[in-house]
């Protein structure tokens, strides 16, 4: 069994005040084969990873628009144009073809989701340790 | 566990909204495309640990 921690982050929230939230470092390959480090939060209420526009046009080479298009919506009901692409990721030593969307603009952080990534892992986190660990057998 | 990490408050009034370019943790660049800044930091840092990541806003709530 392999277990990938990795520690919160510590930010501010007007509303809350400090505010610990789960990140973590997803590598993503691009066209020209180089690995792209993104800090991404991990966000078990998030369908899917989605990732800003820069990133899968300017970092990894991809014509977003050529992927499949959808329009997730949000929990108030705006929708985001994204597209679907198989990208090859890293999370820990673990390497696999993941399904993720890139978003039509840039005001979005990047969010790794359930579909394609949380399938994969046991995700555990932990408030305690301030921590979120995905674990493969 | 590993070490929490921070973002300060002054680097969220800074930067809040924008895409940040991480060099072992420290932001040295920020906008709302980093990713001219993110080939150069790879370039010019080899061997250190280069990200990208978002900034919130202090007004953001992630849901």
């Amino acid at each position: 069994m392999k277990r990938f921690c990795f520690p919160w982050r510590r930010e501010y929230s007007r509303l809350v005040g400090v505010i610990y939230r789960p990140v973590a470092e997803v590598l993503l390959q691009g066209q020209a084969g180089e690995w792209i480090s993104v800090e991404a939060y991990v966000d078990s209420g998030a369908d899917m990873t989605i990732f800003p526009r820069y990133i899968g046009e300017d970092l990894l080479g991809l014509e977003v628009e050529g992927g499949v298009l959808i329009r997730p919506m949000g929990i108030a009901r705006q929708t985001l144009r994204s597209w679907i692409h198989e990208v090859p990721v890293r999370l820990g030593d673990e390497g696999f073809e993941a399904t993720v969307a890139f978003a039509e603009t840039n005001s979005v952080p990047s969010l790794i989701g359930r579909t394609g990534f949380f399938d994969r892992f046991t995700v555990v986190f932990d408030h305690r340790e301030r921590e979120t660990c995905f674990i493969v057998d | 566990m590993g070490e929490a990490k921070v973002l300060s408050l002054e680097d969220i009034h800074r930067y809040g909204g924008m895409h940040a370019v991480l060099v072992d943790g420290e932001i040295v660049a920020a906008s709302e495309n980093p990713a001219e800044a993110y080939r150069a930091a790879v370039e010019k840092h080899p061997g250190k640990k280069v990200i990208v990541t978002y900034i919130p806003t202090e007004e953001s709530l992630i849901l």
